[in-house]
């Protein structure tokens, strides 16, 4: 299958943003930094994911990922959606 | 970057920001994608973005609210053993999973366990409290995103939260990591005796060369579920005030470029802060989490089970069912419908949708019932009045 055309993404369509990696093992941690500092921080990180997003080779996991030529056939259906 | 379908579009996983974006369907298809099945209204809930992976539960530091109650003789699941568990994570589309413990620092094949997680596509991350971290350790753990280290605060600090004093040994561990390339971050538990140190316990972090601090609210679980809860988590002050304590924290560290975080559990302090209470959705725009379990987080526990957290018990569900389980199990079932049909003052709270009802870990240790955090500024306003009636 040829990889689908991919046009940039608009910066409306990021809902949410989680800066980091985070490293915490008990429980799940959200960076406050853009709450407080929304113009410095947030507009420069927003570019950079943006445009990351634009750049970045994609990989599909969950359920979602392509399907092998085994569960092609099983299935007999269309990938939901393929990596470009 | 790694995608996952949901309802709503796809999470997103880059490596450079390193970041997790929440990407609507119009921006997934500008990718040239399309979400199929996973867009219909009766998709089912997808598996965690972000698991808890308990590889030990060995640790010999003894500290008093350890809320898994590690001990130097706990039990350490063989290597096969792990590489299956995370087998079965990346077969559910998991982007992060953090490694701890007990102290997984006591496991020699901890650097491969992180390189077996890359080669399954993972983001592995560890939480350790650096004792017995030596430079040759520290060469095989570059496969880690990111290390942080537990630190509460210099010596007295310290030792307030966990007994005995380790600071020393944590300074040098942050030290040693980011000295070594590695990016290093502090998790610093917050006690009422320890607040007023946090400024302190802030710059002598970054000094040391570590990138971000993550606050984390003392919970009652484990070793930490005792009495001594009452004494040690932060007064109703310090939890009305939080937001503001934040707002000068971040102001001060945030154009150096150290970042701070909050735990999930610490979400409902931002309802006593009237311009965060008033800023939902920019919580929400910048991917704020609350209490995520049953949702976006679930902990694997060192005897494979699956609970939505690392503080509470486990599920029937073994990690090696993730992928159909999650939706399936009942437990895991309620504690995402929760946040639908949460009693006041939850339902009309305008942090609601980010906060998801406060922490369950407390509310059920001092209610007794999965519902709303008795902890809240909010809820202890709703519930002041009856309160009040009550000793009348």
């Amino acid at each position: 299958m040829n990889a689908p055309a991919r046009s940039p993404v608009d910066a409306g369509s990021i809902r949410a943003l989680r800066p980091g990696h985070g490293a915490n093992c008990s429980s799940i941690g959200s960076v406050v930094d853009t709450l407080f500092v929304t113009s410095l921080l947030g507009g420069a990180l927003f570019a950079a994911v943006v445009g990351a997003l634009g750049r970045e080779p994609i990989e599909v996991v969950g359920d979602g990922a392509p399907p092998t030529r085994d569960d092609r056939d099983r299935e007999g259906d269309a990938p939901a959606g393929e990596a470009p | 970057m790694k995608l996952r379908y949901e309802r709503f579009g796809a999470w997103v996983k880059l490596d450079a920001p390193p970041a997790v974006v929440a990407l609507d369907r119009d921006g997934v298809r500008a990718l040239g994608l399309d979400g199929g099945r996973r867009w219909q209204d009766d998709a089912p809930p997808t598996p965690p973005i972000e698991v808890h992976l308990a590889v030990t539960q060995k640790c010999g530091a003894g500290c008093e609210d350890c809320y898994l109650d590690a001990r130097p003789d706990g039990a350490e699941p063989p290597r096969d053993v792990m590489l299956a568990r995370m087998d079965a994570l990346r077969d559910a589309g998991v982007m992060t999973v953090a490694f701890g413990g007990g102290e997984p620092l006591t496991r020699d094949d901890l650097g491969l366990l992180a390189d077996e997680a890359r080669r399954r596509g993972l983001a592995p991350v560890l939480t350790t409290s650096g004792f017995g971290l030596s430079p040759a350790k520290v060469e095989q753990l570059r496969g880690f995103a990111q290390i942080n280290v537990s630190y509460d605060g210099a010596a007295g600090e310290y030792e307030k939260v966990r007994g005995f004093d380790g600071a020393r040994a944590a300074e040098a561990a942050v030290a040693l990591l980011a000295r070594s390339g590695i990016r290093v971050g502090v998790n610093i538990v917050l006690t009422r005796a320890t607040l007023p140190s946090l400024p302190a316990t802030l710059v002598r972090a970054r000094a040391l060369g570590a990138s971000e601090a993550q606050l984390l609210r003392y919970k009652p679980a484990g070793r930490a579920a005792g009495l001594d809860y009452l004494a040690q988590r932060l007064s109703p002050e310090q939890v009305s005030g939080f937001g503001e304590t934040l707002r000068a924290l971040v102001l001060e560290h945030a154009p150096t470029g150290f970042s701070i975080r909050v735990d999930c559990s610490m979400v409902p302090f931002l309802s006593g802060d009237p311009v965060l209470y008033a800023s939902a959705d920019l919580l929400a725009r910048a991917g704020v989490f609350g209490c995520e379990g049953g949702q976006a987080l679930a902990s694997v526990r060192v005897d494979g089970q699956v609970a939505p957290c690392s503080f509470v018990p486990p599920t029937a569900l073994p990690a090696s069912g993730l992928v159909r389980g999650h939706e399936l199990d009942p437990d895991l079932a309620r504690w995402r419908a929760y946040p639908g049909s949460a009693p006041e003052p939850c339902a009309s709270c305008a942090l609601a949708a980010v906060c998801k009802g406060g922490c369950k870990v407390v509310s059920t240790h001092l209610d007794g019932v999965h519902g709303p955090d008795p902890e809240c500024p909010r809820v202890r306003a709703y519930r002041a009045p009856v309160a009040a009636e009550g000793a009348a």
